[in-house]
Order: structure tokens, then sequence, then C-alpha cells
């Protein structure tokens, strides 16, 4: 009997959730030596003249160039490894491939830093042709005292059957609940979930500038090649 | 071959003529009572410095501007579901509107996070104040509608990025004018992005149900 089908079986029973969405947050290991260096990477980036193609920018939230992860920069490099290596294991957890095949997916990635500065945020999003993104966490301050939920990676609700809602709905424990998902970034922790997932950052409250990076994640088998008819 | 618009979402724009007068009224009204005894005392969000949110009941409000503005609002609201339904006029005028309506203001990096509204069918906003300076400059305090096909455009190929209106799937960010009005269905999820001015920007935000005369009230 495979997961699915005990899943079933288990599901005449009891009460599960259906219809899931995985949502990850990780503790990288990643040290503060290591954060430091990144930083300084990510500040780099935005000291650097900007060359024609870079994204716009608000004054109070630089985005950096996409090849982040590209880079042959030894810090890029290991940190590209850290969240490939990270992701790898969250997602073959989630999946019904064994760990070998899982093991010769190739992972195509696009990385990014984000240094959001106190007051600014990173509008809603969400990203077309990747099934991952993942959200590290190079940089956070303590927020000004009496602000709740700033600096935080917010993940939206979007199930429409919320709208009638009674008393025995209003007040459903989680996974079941509706209502927006928050998660505070914390230096050397990364998150994990569908990159079709739309979400943002919200308004950071600290004199510290929050740095994250994100990356587009998609899973390749070795050998894969359009198979299309055309 | 036929191209149709399938699962559309209704959206009605209205602008109050004149609507100077009535909103310097609305603006005075509003900052005076922008007090405890006035704010919602039960928020659906975890309310921020930033931002007053009043009490539910505005347009139960005596002050003629209040009436003059509920009327408008109210209004609108009726012409617009009345515009998208199949439901006769004459059934239609035999419905009764209710309403939650509250006002907001918002001084400088306040903003609302993405929510919907559950129990009601139509929700709308009218801008009092946009918070623009002379310039024009942007200052955000945008009202951006999510597209109701989430994940939709997860997977793009060369000949359906480009979508034109109205397939294409996006977003859409309404920069609201002082005496607009925008009227859209309550099962939208929306957010206000942070303002950006140096100013304040003013709304006021209206749920609505309708019932039969007489009949069960849905809430």
């Amino acid at each position: 009997m495979n997961e699915e089908s005990r899943a079933r079986t288990d599901s005449q029973g009891g009460t599960v959730p259906l219809f899931a969405t995985p949502f990850a947050a990780v503790k990288t290991g990643a040290d503060r030596h290591f954060n430091e260096r990144l930083a300084s990477l990510c500040e780099l980036q935005r000291s650097a003249p900007r060359l024609p193609g870079d994204p716009s920018h608000d004054p109070l939230r630089f985005q950096g160039r996409e090849d982040l992860l590209a880079s042959i920069d030894t810090t890029a490099v290991e940190l590209k490894c850290l969240i490939l290596g990270q992701a790898a294991a969250v997602v073959a957890g989630l999946s019904n491939i064994g760990a070998a095949e899982f093991a010769k997916l190739h992972i195509q990635a696009q990385g990014w830093c984000s240094i959001v500065q106190r007051n600014g945020h990173v509008p809603a999003q969400h990203f077309s042709n990747a099934s991952w993104l993942a959200v590290y966490c190079v940089q956070a301050g303590e927020s000004d005292a009496g602000f709740n939920n700033a600096g935080v990676l917010r993940l939206y609700e979007r199930r429409p059957g919320s709208m009638y809602r009674d008393a025995s709905t209003r007040e459903l424990k989680a996974p079941y609940r509706y209502g927006n998902h928050t998660w505070s970034p914390l230096p050397g922790w990364m998150a994990l979930f569908p990159a079709h997932m739309p979400h943002e950052v919200s308004v950071v409250r600290s004199a510290t500038a929050l740095i994250l990076v994100f990356a587009k994640l998609r899973f390749m088998e070795a050998d894969a090649k359009d198979d299309g008819n055309g | 071959m036929e191209l149709i618009s399938a699962f559309a979402v209704p959206i009605g724009h209205a602008r109050l003529d004149s609507s100077e007068r009535l909103n310097r009224e609305l603006e005075r009204l509003f900052l005076a009572r922008e007090t405890p005894e006035y704010r919602n005392p039960t928020p659906s969000h975890i309310p921020q410095a930033q931002m007053f949110e009043s009490r539910v009941d505005l347009f139960n409000w005596p002050e003629p501007c209040i009436q003059e503005l509920r009327n408008f609002m109210l209004e609108s609201v009726f012409r617009v579901a009345m515009a998208a339904s199949e439901t006769a006029r004459e059934e239609f005028a035999r419905l009764r509107l209710d309403n939650h309506t509250w006002f907001h203001i918002t001084r400088p990096t306040g903003y609302f996070v993405a929510h919907n509204h559950a129990l009601a069918s139509w929700s709308a906003v009218y801008c009092v104040k946009d918070g623009t300076d002379s310039t024009g400059a942007p200052c955000g305090g945008l009202l951006r509608l999510f597209d109701t096909r989430a994940g939709a455009d997860a997977y793009l190929d060369p000949a359906n990025q480009r979508l034109r209106q109205p397939f294409l799937v996006s977003d859409l960010d309404v920069q609201l004018q002082a005496g607009q009005l925008i009227v859209f269905p309550s099962y939208v999820f929306h957010e206000v992005t942070p303002y950006t001015g140096s100013d304040t920007r003013i709304t006021v935000a209206s749920n609505c149900w309708f019932t039969a005369q007489g009949g069960d009230r849905p809430r």
C-alpha cells in the first residue's frame, strides 16, 4: 500500500486536511559570520552602478539583480548550496518519488536579494513558471515597540469559501482556519512554499534593514526534454 | 470561432459631481471623531497606529453630510448590483439594502492587509481625500483588488503571457481620487498598499447585503 492509498484508507474514519498548501520554515544552521558576509554582498549590489534591465526600486527597498545565485562569489555559491540543499530535503519529504530518483533531479534556481529599510515593504507578488519559492533571511532587526506583524512574510488567504461563516466556522483551528499566514524572518532561517502563492513582506519598523534572499526553484529531470507534439 | 469572457467580476466606478464641499465637511467631521469613542471596538485585523478605523454604524449618523454620502454610495451599490443581475428591476426594488459602513484615516506608512468580507455581497470604497500632494507624485495608498483566478498564471508560455483584457490574469490597482467610488463583490480579496504621502488619506468603506423585505436576514 503506497502513501496515497494509505492516507485514503486512513481518511475513511478520521478528519484530515484536504487540499493543503505546504509551508516550511527551516533553521538552516548558517552562522552569524556567513550572514554578515552575505549582508555585505547584498549591500555591495546596492552600491554598484545600476545597469540596464536592473529592477526598478523604491527608495526604501532595494531589489538586486536576479542572477545572485549564478554568481561565482564564494558567499553566493555557499548560499546557493544552502538554499538548494534545504529546499531539496523539504520537497523530497513531500513527494512520493523515491529518494534515489529524487536525488537525480536537477534544480534550477534564480535568486535575488531585497534590502528593506524602515517603513519599506515588499509588495504583493507571486511567481510563474517555478514550483517553489525560498525566502532566506540574512538580516532582521527588532521591531520598534508597539508594532505587531512588522516585517513579516505574509502569505495571502485565497479560499473564497471563507465568504460564508457561522458560529461554528468563525474560530476554526489550524490548519482549517481562514486567514493570512505570517512568518517572522530570523537570520539563518528559510521559508519554502509554492511559488504561485501570493505573498508580501509587511512594512518594516526597525532601525536595522531587513535583508532577504528570494529564490525561485524548479526541479527538472536530468534528461528533461520537450515532449510536446508540435 | 467565437471568443467569450467567462468568470467575469463586476466592478463599478462612479464619481460624485462637485464633491469638494461634501468632502471638506466629511474630512472635518472624521478628524473630529478620530477618538476612542468612535474607534471600531472589534476590528477584524490587528489595528495600526497609522490607520484609524471607525465603528461600522457610520450611515446611522444623522449629520447631513453623512446622509448625503449614504445616498450616493448605497444608490451606486444598488445600481451596480442591479446591472450585474438578471433579477427584474421591480423585484430589485423590493429588496432591502443593509450595510456596515466605516471611515478610515490613514497617515504616512499606514496600510491595510489583504482580506475580503465574509457575509456581505457588495463592498464599496469612497475616497474623501486621496492624500496626494500638488505635484501628483505617487504616494502609495493604492486599493489593490486581487485577481480571483489565483494561480492561473502559475504556468506561462510565450503565447499566454500577454493576454489582453478581459483575459489577462493580473491584479487591479486603483488610485482613488477624492469623490471617486468603486464597488466590487465582497468576495474579492483586496488590500490598501502603504500610504507614503505626508498628509492624510481618508476613505469610507461599506459592506452591503440585500434582504427580502420582511424576510430572514442572512446575518
